[in-house]
């Protein structure tokens, strides 16, 4: 029944594939619940999220007591039953765990499970996480696995080794080299067996594999001491090919293709990344230990960030040379030497994969005022967003198609084209530009989506002008439709579950809620809200403005003064980015933290967010997918003229993150109020399939 | 296309006549070059492939005779003003309003900047202005530089400038002229942008960007002449008025702005807003105030910003001391204004006894003879430099002839001058086809044929 739900979902081979995937992991699931190891990846997720302290900690203990959500979340949706509830945790839990790595790689996997954190980052480390996207992802794959064999090796080579040893092996450079070599080699088969495994039919063979492997697991079952050096030993295994691997790569840089170089890029920084996970356990174990790896751990943080700046540098010309045929704004905004400076300085550590913040004086650099290939209103929404100017999901939506609606207007089809084919390759190049202004919103993704795909299916025979005005009539649909309809669904369905004398704790400033607090006053509805807000951005503000101008009655706190307010509120309404088929809520940074305060005092949490918010991608974490905001912004707005860090750029120890947003997992969350109704996080498979045949009948 | 661009050359040049009497002061040279070349190699340097030229009708044949057009590379579209006009910019605007269809760049013709034109484009996209304009400070050597055949120090004429700092929105530009003690200030407006600076020490670079609504709002205003004086002060005070009829979608409303005679309530029912412009102002999250109640911009659908050069160079030949001193400038800067051009052919010193630094340019077929001494000096082409003249601070216009041993230190010499022998010149301004006897001693004297001169 499972595979029945998720297969109706899913029309394309791709997705199949990941079908498929989802169900293998799901048995791994299960042997890790049986297994005795299970404790140390609880312990290890739980460490790699304290370090990025973010919300994910929660996925543990949703992983524990998930039975208690559905059953709280049907009281409020009775529509839906029991069992699919349960069916769609398991969904969740599955996707959870879902990436490429786990098929190929489950064979290793469950006896070690010491670099299961390691897995985890490795997803978190920003590919194989979008599954939509099956063409990215083989290299990455072949990467990851390798270091998935390089592991096994090494754990192999030092399973029964002890701790003291490893440290002596540390030191041994010659063994360094020889384990470059068999990391090379590994790197060579695992890709191999890579190509053999993905396309094997996997119910079968995968089966056997998992029986093979728990077989091992249980026969090598260790001592708590063992285990410990066991990891120790697969860490220092790590550090060691690190060492070797730059080494080998300052030799061999000029002999080495682009697609190896990168590889093993990444696999040092895997390692790297590794190392730090084995550290954080190994403070809980033995404290003396830790300390001294401390300082060599303060040594090597400081090598890692000059040569981070270097890879960063590398980087991005390679990537520069990659799209230079297509994106023509893209190089030459990077053939800017101060952008790649920018880009390259004090990256955060985790989050090194993200497009790193730029200022947008450089973005219009080099296009011209007159004759330039981008139509105005593309170079004034990018400003503006970019900007700050339109902001909030919705009304960059709103904005976007406006100015798209203004292209398609002055569109004239070139000569000997098509105009299916050249608007929509237009429009690619528009969403280009705009994504260098600012990532692009999920809202926006999927409307230009909605569009595109109206405009392929233009049947070609009828004239421009037809064709045009057919698209306004699209965009003007949608935007009434999706949006301004939409927010008034909302706003009644959000009213119905207001009451009066309720305490309404809002987040910062989200347009659907808004609408909804302001259509409940004028109702009659006797409450009072709390608006939240947070640094460095204070969009409560907005938030505020509108409400007490609307004379409603307000209290406005900041964001630490949380747990002290939520005593007397009733109900706490967050706006959304988007809502990832997995039922995890995206919104802006902070939202996880209320609603797991929120959790903590009973408090009911009621997400607004429009259907076509929702995503079909899958995250667990805001790691992998995130958007990163101008760190000045952190600290320009201290106290005026005492900027102390100003030259925060400047001080080698100082690195500053702002991060747009976060994901609160769907146990936190009561309920989501769509135009559509009140459902749980669950059902956005089942609302994007009912979308996605919509739209194919269309 | 984005923008328009408009070149305003049709300037008279009314401080520095001297020069002007002769040659139209768009082609004046800068750098053997004229002056009219600096702001289109901008343009073009922006991607501007044509360009609207504005000159008065006299000079029309000079200026397609010194082919600009493919000195620089650029369709130009020259318009001439009947000379029995004496219109301001604003006229001159209102006569091409057919060529306009998009927003415009005005530019003056004297402007030599290294300016990134996309700095200004940026705030003028950011924020939907009506209208950008390009502020510069003045810097003071170009200002206070002695101007030839000038007595007495020449009263500048300052603007003041109240600017939100952060946002760079404007709140009054006005002449200095147009104040008398105080500057006033509304108290609403204080309210709504609590921090202003009032600078007097910028310049006005005449380089805007203006929305095509507003060029719609001045071919309905005729009272209004010129851009600097009128537009810009009037437009810039009624950001802060909103429109009466404003949210009111009566037809009836609607007509009676726009036949009124009340421009107050005329310039709102000029700018144009998109179909969803509402929904999208209710759905922005945007907070850009603090303890105010009004919506983004305050309302404001007029919103006019300034752009504050912090480095770099804007000069304004547009007097004669600035004239000369740009003319003394250009060697060094210019790779830094015109984006590493090709310099103007510049002949060689001939002889190796003459002197000459890299602070000099020589034009083509220009004839130097031995032991001439040049110093930070602009010499045209085909000029005759006899022996033993030594020139400090020149500006040598093309067709000069310098008799041997003379001295002219911080001279300007129109096209077809003549220097006889011996002469000893400073600070003089030799007009036109002029002729200096020899043997003269003249200091901070011009020289120009007497009725030409009364009648501009």
């Amino acid at each position: 029944m499972d595979k029945l739900k998720l297969g109706g979902n899913q029309g394309s081979a791709n997705k199949k594939k990941r079908n498929r995937r989802a169900k293998s992991s799901n048995f791994i699931e299960n042997d890790h619940m049986k297994g005795p190891n299970f404790k140390v990846v609880d312990k290890t997720s739980e460490s790699s999220t304290q370090a990025s302290n973010m919300c994910s900690r929660v996925q543990n203990e949703q992983s524990k007591d998930n039975k208690l959500a559905p059953a709280e979340e049907s009281t409020i949706n009775p529509n839906l039953s029991e069992s699919q509830y349960t069916l769609k945790h398991k969904k969740r839990k599955s996707k959870k765990k879902k990436s490429p790595i786990r098929t190929v790689t489950d064979k290793e996997e469950v006896s070690m499970l010491s670099a299961d954190g390691d897995i985890q980052l490795s997803k978190k480390n920003g590919f194989g996480i979008n599954l939509d996207s099956s063409g990215q992802a083989s290299e990455e794959k072949i990467v990851v696995s390798g270091l998935e064999a390089i592991k096994t090796a090494k754990t192999k080579v030092y399973d029964h080794q002890t701790l003291v040893k490893a440290e002596n092996l540390l030191k041994s450079t010659e063994l360094a080299d020889s384990l470059t070599g068999t990391l090379k080699s590994s790197i060579m088969s695992t890709h191999e067996a890579l190509k053999e495994e993905s396309w094997a039919p996997c119910t079968g063979a995968g089966k056997q594999q998992r029986l093979d492997s728990r077989a091992s697991n249980e026969e090598g079952q260790k001592t708590k001491a063992q285990l410990k050096a066991e990891r120790k030993a697969a860490f220092e295994a790590k550090r060691v090919a690190e060492v070797a691997d730059k080494r080998m790569s300052d030799k061999q840089t000029q002999q080495k293709s682009k697609a190896t170089l990168r590889a093993e890029r990444r696999a040092v920084q895997e390692a790297q990344r590794a190392a730090k996970e084995g550290k954080h356990q190994l403070e809980n174990v033995c404290p003396v230990a830790s300390v001294k790896m401390q300082e060599v751990f303060l040594k090597q943080d400081h090598k890692e960030g000059m040569k981070d700046a270097e890879q960063g540098a590398e980087f991005s010309v390679s990537k520069n040379e990659k799209s230079a045929g297509v994106k023509k704004v893209h190089k030459k905004t990077s053939d800017d030497p101060r952008v790649s400076q920018q880009e390259v300085r004090k990256k955060v550590r985790l989050f090194r994969h993200l497009p790193q913040y730029h200022h947008n004086y450089l973005l219009t650099r080099n296009l011209r005022l007159a004759g330039s290939d981008l139509h105005p209103s593309i170079i004034g929404l990018g400003l503006q967003i970019s900007q700050g100017v339109v902001r909030g999901s919705n009304a960059r939506c709103v904005a976007l198609l406006t100015a798209l609606k203004e292209i398609i207007q002055d569109y004239i089809t070139p000569p000997h084209k098509e105009l299916s084919r050249d608007l929509e390759a237009k429009i690619r190049n528009y969403m280009n530009f705009l994504n260098q202004c600012r990532p692009v919103a999920v809202s926006m993704a999927n409307a230009v989506k909605h569009l595109t795909r109206f405009i392929t299916k233009m049947p070609s025979n009828i004239n421009d002008s037809e064709a045009k005005l057919r698209l306004c009539e699209q965009i003007d649909t949608f935007i009434k439709e999706e949006i301004k309809l939409a927010k008034q669904a909302i706003s009644q369905n959000a009213g119905e579950n207001i009451r009066n004398h309720d305490v309404v704790l809002t987040y910062t400033c989200s347009s659907s809620v808004k609408g909804a607090l302001c259509d409940a006053y004028d109702e009659g509805k006797n409450f009072r809200v709390v608006v939240v807000d947070a640094r460095p951005r204070l969009d409560g503000r907005e938030m505020l403005r509108c409400l007490v101008k609307k004379g409603i009655q307000c209290s406005y706190v900041l964001i630490n003064a949380v747990p002290y307010i939520m005593q007397e509120v009733t109900k706490v309404m967050l706006g959304a980015h988007s809502l990832q088929a997995n039922g995890y809520v995206m919104s802006r940074v902070g939202c996880s933290q209320i609603a797991l305060i929120a959790r903590a005092y009973n408090v009911p949490v009621l997400v607004c967010c429009e259907t076509y918010k929702f995503s079909e991608h899958v995250h667990t974490d805001s790691i992998v997918y995130n958007e990163l905001a101008d760190p000045n912004e952190l600290v320009t707005e201290l106290p005026p003229n005492k900027q102390t860090l100003e030259n925060w750029q400047d001080i080698p120890s100082l690195y500053l993150l702002n991060l747009e947003y976060d994901l609160t997992p769907p146990d936190l969350v009561a309920m989501v109020i769509t135009d559509i109704g009140n459902l749980p996080c669950t059902s956005v498979p089942v609302v994007l399939r009912v979308k996605h045949a919509g739209s194919q009948e269309v | 296309m984005e923008f328009q661009a408009v070149v305003m050359a049709a300037g008279r040049g009314s401080r520095m006549t001297e020069l002007t009497t002769g040659c139209p002061k768009c082609l004046l040279p800068v750098g053997n070059v004229p002056m009219i070349w600096y702001p289109l190699n901008l343009l073009k340097r922006n991607g501007f492939q044509e360009a609207i030229v504005i000159v008065p009708e006299m000079a029309k044949n000079e200026v397609s005779e010194a082919r600009i057009d493919t000195k620089v590379d650029m369709k130009l579209d020259i318009v001439t003003i009947p000379s029995s006009e004496d219109w301001g910019t604003a006229e001159s605007i209102r006569y091409i309003k057919d060529k306009i269809k998009v927003d415009v760049l005005i530019i003056s013709c004297d402007l030599i900047t290294d300016f990134e034109l996309h700095q200004l484009a940026d705030v003028y996209r950011t924020h939907s202005a009506s209208l950008a304009m390009l502020l510069a400070p003045v810097s003071l050597s170009l200002v206070n530089a002695p101007a030839p055949g000038q007595k007495g120090k020449h009263k500048r004429v300052r603007d003041i400038v109240g600017i939100e700092s952060h946002t760079g929105r404007l709140m009054f530009v006005n002449s200095e002229a147009d104040f008398e003690e105080n500057v006033p200030l509304r108290k609403f407006i204080l309210t709504r942008h609590p921090v202003v600076q009032v600078h007097s020490d910028l310049m006005d670079a005449h380089l805007y960007l203006m929305s095509k609504w507003l060029v719609d709002y001045l071919v309905e205003n005729e009272n209004i002449t010129t851009i600097k004086g009128e537009l810009l002060p009037s437009v810039v005070k009624k950001q802060f008025y909103h429109s009466k009829t404003e949210g009111k979608n009566d037809i009836t409303n609607m007509k009676a702005s726009v036949t009124s005679v009340d421009p107050k309530k005329d310039i709102h029912s000029h700018k144009k807003t998109g179909e969803w412009y509402d929904l999208l102002s209710e759905l922005s999250t945007r907070s850009n105030q603090w303890g105010s109640l009004d919506d983004c911009y305050h309302g404001d659908q007029v919103r006019c910003y300034g752009y504050i050069m912090k480095d770099g160079l804007c000069v304004r030949a547009n007097t004669l001391g600035s004239y000369a001193e740009v003319n003394r400038l250009i060697p060094k800067i210019w790779d830094s204004v015109t984006g590493n051009s090709e310099r103007p052919i510049s002949a060689s010193l001939s002889r190796s006894k003459s002197q000459g630094g890299d602070d000099s340019m020589i034009g083509e077929g220009t004839n130097i003879a031995d032991k001439v001494t040049i110093k930070k000096s602009i010499i045209g082409n085909h000029c005759q430099l006899k022996e033993k003249v030594k020139l400090l601070n020149c500006v040598i216009m093309d067709h000069v002839t310098v008799e041997e041993g003379s001295t002219l230190q911080s001279c300007i010499l129109c096209s077809n001058a003549f220097v006889g022998k011996g002469s000893e010149l400073k600070d003089c301004i030799v007009g036109q086809q002029q002729r200096v006897m020899d043997l003269s001693k003249l200091s901070n004297d011009v020289i120009l044929e007497i009725e030409k001169f009364i009648e501009i």
